[in-house]
């Protein structure tokens, strides 16, 4: 698992992710989202190169939506592979994670 | 983790997990469907991946974990076990015990690393199995209507609230959800985690998800129970079938933990319910997947507690088999350290015994029975601690011979009985070699290829019986196969060409099949790659002669050959009898002596046999068999004894009775000395030789015909 953070010039930060977001890897991925978050104001998850999630990953996605709308921050899904889309799909979570962007990511 | 300390629990809690896993895999072959066998093999992979995580093995916890995702397709059924799965899942379990095995040394890590590429092999094979690789066929068709619509479905709803622990058990329940769309349509799914606290009270491994499933699909309740079995210990779980009504959702809401408005909105979404609360009959089920069917409130909630509240809560799954908490594990060696001192133990109190008989004294007499008494009580209690029944070592030839009849395109049942028949481990571990040689003959040459057998009007599936029981302090465990038989006349042919036997001479079937037995001697007209019958017969009755064992062969023509290994029970202690030979002292097993009596006076000196009430039985004198000289004893004592069906006499100077013996192995440069299995310390400090009454009673038969002779001439 790795994940990357860069900021562009509008004060955007863009978190990527890649690899697997299983359990395995949870507790790290959590300190690590966490403490990404504290850096910036609104987020675009890129979630295009991750190869495996679970329930542990899903919930973590959750965790830091939930942690930015209680910090009155911005967090954005931009991009995701297949399956991560499987999985939102599974779980009817799209509206969720993908409130204020078109649905233009669904697998549909 | 530091490379000395790799736990030894782990390690042989692993193999133990994964000859259950073998076990269940051979069961599988058999009844592809039988729900235990599958639970089994996926309990030994998740709970060795478990243990491989908490030691950060990652290349092992990386391969069981493919392995687990193919079993949880299994299980969900999206996958059907065959013939080839089952082999790829063995091979993928030798591969676990490969790695398992590597932890045993120091440089585990590199030897691990060096599996890496079969690894990698077996993970490609696997991966056609696993859900992911097939995640595009199963993905729902989020068209839902044109199922959802379909009559003879009926719609269900299921509320599931997960306990904190099932990600930790190995447990997803995105597998749930992928099994329940194999069953049928899952129409709308509302995922509820107002259990999740903030972030940084968060645990990560935690589960806090809670789904809202609406389900169609032409299923009972038993079969969505069931569905959940694996998650059901401390989840709560609500299924509404498709009889309920507005009533009983309502009493759902009211059951689950989290708040009015937001389970209603959840239900709304998930297309149970419509937004005025009443229960939604219309066909369409709103698609799930567009914004706005999900939820779309994020609220601060404090979480209700998730006790279980009445409802239609799923039956407490059954109460698991306790018992792991009567045995404790002990290291054989420690065992092994037990079993000597209590040899040596033995005998001192020999000596004990015997200094108490010089003295004369009563009470010292009378302790020093006692004390005789109890040492025989804590040998045989020792002795049986280190007894382990042979079913074990049966069940790992249901391997043997799945993956024989494989490569020699022969069907063959293992039919197992006396699995309960015990023996001493290092036992246990001398016999597994001999046995799969039998076994490997067996099914070569024993057994015929199917169209043979229809034609002799057996059925097309061959037979292979393990079999053991206890006989007079030995087990005899028996190899058979309801195959061809062995070929006298070949045999006889062979070994007439080989020199070992001349045509002129008379033999009987029993003396005939023996010869299979001897070195070379082999009647395989192709030596095929398992084995040329013949070929390491002689090395297996090397082995079970080198424990005091001996290896016989019965065979009817046609019908089938049963070898049968005889060797003691353990190799430690033996209940002896003493016997004096001019000054010397031999042991003979206690359980092969069947009477004693003095030589008749008009017993002629030199015959070679013993007429015994009516029986004549060949007479060994241990005084010529061992060239012991000096004068005569004028008075001469028998023991009969018995071995193998055959009794014989042995002509001794003196009878000592009973003697509790520790035996002690020849050296090398006596091992292979005819005669003598062994050695003893008697009370005195002499050393007593141990008779190998199966060598001694073998040639006390072979001698008869010329001492008979000899006795005619005469």
């Amino acid at each position: 698992l790795g994940i990357s953070t860069s900021a562009d010039g509008e004060g955007i930060m863009r978190i990527g992710v890649d690899g697997s977001m299983t359990i395995y890897d949870a507790v790290g991925f959590r300190d690590e989202l966490l403490a990404a978050l504290d850096q910036a104001s609104e987020f675009d998850v890129d979630l295009e190169q991750v190869e495996e999630i679970d329930t542990a990953g899903v919930q973590l996605l959750l965790m830091a939506w939930n942690e930015a709308a209680r910090t009155g921050r911005q967090i954005r899904l931009v991009a995701a592979s297949e399956v991560v889309k499987e999985v939102l799909d599974r779980y009817g979570l799209w509206a969720f994670l993908d409130q204020s962007n078109p649905s233009h990511l669904s697998s549909q | 983790m530091s490379t000395q300390s790799v736990p030894h629990t782990f390690i042989a809690e692993s193999r133990e997990l994964l000859r259950a896993m073998e076990a269940a895999l051979l069961t599988l072959e058999h009844s592809p469907g039988e729900a235990e066998a599958i639970n089994a093999v996926f309990r030994a992979v998740h709970t060795i991946k478990g243990s491989s995580g908490m030691y950060g093995f990652d290349p092992i916890v990386e391969f069981t974990h493919a392995l687990e995702s193919v079993m949880v397709s299994v299980r969900y059924a999206s996958v059907k076990v065959d013939g080839d799965l089952i082999a790829l899942l063995l091979a993928c379990g030798d591969q676990v015990a490969a790695m398992i095995d590597c932890l045993d040394s120091d440089d585990w890590s590199a030897r691990l690393a060096q599996l890496g590429a079969a690894s990698g092999e077996l993970l490609a094979q696997l991966e056609c199995y696993s859900p992911a690789g097939d995640a595009d066929r199963q993905s729902p068709a989020p068209g839902a209507e044109n199922h959802a619509g379909s009559e003879a479905d009926s719609r269900w709803h299921i509320s599931v609230r997960f306990s904190r622990d099932v990600l930790r058990h190995g447990m997803d329940p995105l597998s749930l959800l992928r099994y329940l769309s194999t069953l049928g349509e899952v129409a709308g799914v509302a995922t509820l985690f107002d259990a999740m606290p903030q972030a940084a009270e968060m645990d990560p491994e935690a589960c806090y998800i809670g789904l809202e499933i609406q389900f169609w699909g032409q299923v009972d309740r038993a079969e969505l129970e069931a569905a959940f079995e694996f998650v059901r210990d401390d989840s709560v779980i609500h299924i509404l079938g498709p009889d309920c009504g507005d009533a009983d959702y309502m009493a759902l809401i009211d059951a689950l933990p989290e708040d009015k408005g937001r389970l209603t909105e959840a239900l709304v979404s998930c297309g149970a319910i419509t937004s005025d609360g009443l229960l939604d009959r219309g066909n369409g089920a709103p698609d799930p997947l567009l914004p706005g069917a999900a939820l779309t409130t994020l609220q601060e909630q404090t979480p209700a507690p998730t006790k279980s509240e009445p409802g239609p809560t799923l039956p407490e799954a059954p109460e698991r088999k306790t018992g792991d908490g009567r045995f404790i594990r002990v290291d054989a060696g420690k065992l092994d350290e037990l079993i000597n001192l209590v040899g040596e133990l033995v005998i001192a109190s020999a000596s004990v015994n015997l200094g108490a008989k010089r003295t004369g004294e009563s009470e010292m007499l009378e302790a020093a029975a006692n004390l005789d008494r109890l040492v025989e009580e804590v040998r045989d209690g020792a002795l049986s601690l280190r007894m382990v029944p042979i079913g074990e070592t049966f069940s790992r030839f249901h391997r043997v011979v799945h993956d024989l009849g494989r490569t020699l395109g022969k069907d063959v049942e293992l039919v197992i009985t006396g699995a309960e028949t015990e023996l001493d481990k290092s036992m246990v571990e001398k016999i597994n070699d001999p046995l799969i040689h039998l076994v490997r003959n067996a099914l070569d040459h024993g057994i015929e290829p199917a169209e043979r057998r229809l034609q002799q009007g057996k059925p097309p599936r061959g037979r292979l019986a393990l079999n053991a029981y206890h006989e007079t302090g030995n087990i005899v465990i028996e190899v058979a196969d309801d195959g061809a038989g062995l070929d006298r006349e070949k045999i006889l042919r062979k070994a007439v060409e080989q020199g070992m036997v001349t045509a002129d001479q008379i033999l009987s079937d029993h003396e005939v099949f023996q010869l299979v037995m001897e070195p070379g001697f082999s009647t395989a007209e192709q030596i095929s790659s398992v084995s040329g019958r013949g070929i390491g017969m002689d090395v297996v009755q090397r082995n079970i002669e080198a424990m005091r064992g001996s290896v016989s062969i019965a065979s009817v023509p046609g019908k089938g050959t049963t070898m049968a290994l005889r060797v003691p029970l353990t190799l430690a202690i033996i209940d002896g009898f003493l016997v004096g030979v001019g000054k010397a002292a031999y042991v003979v097993p206690l359980e092969m002596v069947v009477e004693c009596m003095e030589r008749p006076v008009d017993h002629p000196r030199d015959t070679g046999y013993l007429n015994l009430r009516g029986d004549v039985l060949p007479l060994l004198r241990l005084r010529d068999v061992f060239e012991i000289n000096g004068a005569q004893a004028r008075r001469e004592n028998i023991v009969v004894v018995q071995c193998g069906g055959q009794k014989a006499g042995l002509l001794v100077d003196s009878l000592m009775g009973e003697f509790q013996t520790v035996i002690k192995p020849l050296g090398k440069l006596f091992e292979r000395l005819a005669g003598i299995s062994g050695s003893t310390i008697l009370g005195t400090g002499e050393v007593a030789l141990i008779l190998d009454v199966q060598a001694l009673v073998q040639r006390a038969v072979d001698a008869e015909p010329r001492a008979q002779s000899r006795h005619i001439q005469i």
